[in-house]
């Protein structure tokens, strides 16, 4: 198995000539499944807009999969414009959480179509779509052995990490997650669940989150600030958190991902610098998310 | 008055190094007139001005007066504004401005801010002072003469405006021209120093593309040479389309000479356009 980053970018799709090199969509990941005829994804950024525009509508694959972390922008403006949607004889399948109160992927999928806000008629999408709810920490099975599970972040709403397994190969990512320290409980109905033992919560859910990436061979995960630009409660990691979290569970390789849309280029290699000789000692890769990149999950 | 194009893509932004002359932005153009600060459309590029604007609120504790002029609710004209960093300051004030009925320009807008796409609650929550306006025929604007027409698209209410200076020179803006003749806009473009027009399709792709109702490259041209229009400036470049794709294009309609004396380019990001 290998992960193809086709955006990597968080808040939205910039560009400016200083930040080119690693690219400027928003996030999407595919999952490349060696032997399998179908396409596995990672969320709707500006990154798979223009994958789908250049697949356009007659691909080999009739199946696409995708697996939503969350609803923010960022993670959904591709969609409308990925053209294997617009074919009657495709079929796709979306993953999502079902949030308790905040509007449902289902309804924001539809509204990004919505009358008035593109230019294209809304039934040029053809393709028979299926919405599957799932629970945080539930686990599925796409066609018999690929084996996929899920982790609620610390990010706003409901929003879920995702652990794919293939031919004894893992890759997980983990975009968006903030620190969960200090009672920054971003999660929906956190705040009242955390409000008798905070301290609790926050060992478990970090506790968790190591045990969900354990002996994962490749982790992407959002480094959005630094440990000095961080605004916590933004909802958004560092290198240095991401780092912690993948030695302590014994991460091969860790993509930092969902870059600022100010970061430069030096600042993303800035990025990596700071982390590399703590993931050395570690024995883990530290590497940063550059558009269009392929990595093995190994 | 000058012009600059702080975004120049239509649909989806198009970052790349293959799109660093004609830019990779979704629509933002600048109005450039004594002090104002005036914009049509806040699409992904309004966001580079701000990085700049943000810079001066910080740092020279600046309060901006900025003026937008909205011409449709497709996502590329308008899903830069949440993320638009003055809107983020309590000394900002925006004035966004269409001729539509107030409430329908709030709900227009405020979809951006619904709290299941974006870290935000809605339009009026956002730090800065928004106010909105109902555009009727004519408006001052930070000493320009702003009026509108309608750019006759079925599936939502479109504009293009027209600025004028006091000594007389003239911009028209209105990049989701559609392809059927508009009298109106070409009555509105008449002798423009500077028209502002769409170039998402080549008439073979429009005529392929119809249901999306944005007028060719060459339609554009066509209306540009009834309006008398000094000079044409095309933007709204397709998300796919490569710097040297664009100067293919250029080419073949330079060489086609169907267009007479006109004088067109494309629009490219961040170059400073005067108005003559
Ligand atoms: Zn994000
Ligand atoms: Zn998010």
């Amino acid at each position: 198995m290998r992960v193809k980053l086709h955006g990597v970018r968080g808040s939205r799709p910039t560009h400016k000539n200083s930040l080119l090199g690693y690219g400027g969509n928003s996030t999407s990941i595919q999952f490349l499944l060696p032997g399998k005829d179908f396409e596995l994804y990672l969320d709707g950024g500006s990154g798979l807009a223009h994958h789908g525009l250049r697949l356009g509508s007659q691909t080999k694959n009739r199946k696409f999969y995708f697996l939503v972390t969350h609803t923010h922008w960022d993670h959904m403006i591709g969609y409308p414009f990925f053209a294997p949607l617009y074919n009657p004889n495709n079929e796709f399948v979306f993953y999502t959480s079902s949030p308790l109160e905040k509007d449902s992927f289902e309804k924001l999928f539809y509204g990004q179509l919505a009358k008035g806000h593109l230019p294209f008629p809304r039934d040029l999408v053809k393709a028979k779509i299926e919405i599957k709810l799932i629970k945080p920490g539930e686990k599925l099975v796409i066609d018999t052995d690929v084996h996929v599970s899920t982790y609620q972040l610390n990010h706003q709403g409901i929003t879920l990490g995702f652990r794919v397994e293939y031919q004894g190969e893992s890759a997980a990512v983990i975009t968006d997650n903030a620190p969960i320290e200090n009672g920054n409980h971003l999660g929906e109905h956190w705040k009242e669940l955390a409000k008798d033992n905070s301290a609790q919560f926050e060992k478990d859910f970090n506790d968790g989150l190591v045990r969900f990436l354990h002996r994962c061979n490749t982790v992407i995960f959002d480094t959005h600030f630094t440990e000095e630009n961080l605004k916590a409660d933004w909802g958004h990691s560092t290198p240095h958190r991401a780092t912690k979290f993948c030695s302590d569970a014994q991460v091969g390789r860790l993509i930092l991902f969902h870059h600022a849309p100010e970061d430069t280029d030096q600042a993303v290699a800035d990025k990596v610098t700071s982390v590399i000789n703590i993931g050395k000692s570690a024995g883990l890769e530290v590497v940063a998310a550059r558009e269009g990149d392929e990595w093995p999950a190994k | 008055m000058k012009l600059k194009f702080w975004g120049t893509r239509a649909l989806i932004s198009s970052p790349s190094k293959d799109t660093k002359v004609y830019g990779g932005n979704t629509g933002c153009l600048q109005i450039i007139y004594d002090d104002a600060l005036i914009l049509v459309g806040s699409g992904y590029g309004a966001t580079n001005l701000g990085e700049e604007l943000m810079d001066r609120i910080i740092r020279e504790k600046k309060a901006f007066n900025i003026h937008i002029f909205i011409s449709n609710f497709h996502w590329d004209h308008i899903q830069g504004l949440p993320f638009f960093q003055p809107i983020y300051f309590k000394s900002s004030h925006l004035h966004i401005y269409s001729p539509m009925a107030k409430s329908d320009l709030y709900e227009g807008l405020n979809v951006l801010f619904n709290e299941s796409y974006s870290p935000f609650e809605a339009l009026n929550k956002m730090p800065a002072n928004v106010s909105l306006y109902q555009m009727q025929e004519e408006l001052a604007v930070g000493g320009l003469k702003v009026r509108y027409v309608p750019l006759d698209r079925s599936e939502t209410p479109s504009f293009g405006y027209r600025f004028d200076s006091p000594n007389g020179e003239s911009v028209v803006v209105a990049s989701a021209n559609a392809g059927e003749e508009n009298k109106a806009l070409i009555q509105l473009s008449s002798e423009a120093d500077l028209l502002v027009l769409g170039g998402l399709f080549t008439e073979a792709e429009y005529k392929a593309n119809k249901a999306w109702g944005f007028a060719s490259l060459e339609r554009s041209l066509k209306l540009a040479m009834q309006a008398k229009a000094h000079k044409v400036l095309l933007s709204h470049h397709h998300p796919l389309r490569r710097d040297s794709d664009i100067v293919a294009i250029k080419e073949k309609l330079v060489a086609s000479k169907d267009f007479g004396h006109l004088e067109f380019d494309f629009a490219q990001e961040q170059t400073i356009y005067e108005v003559l």
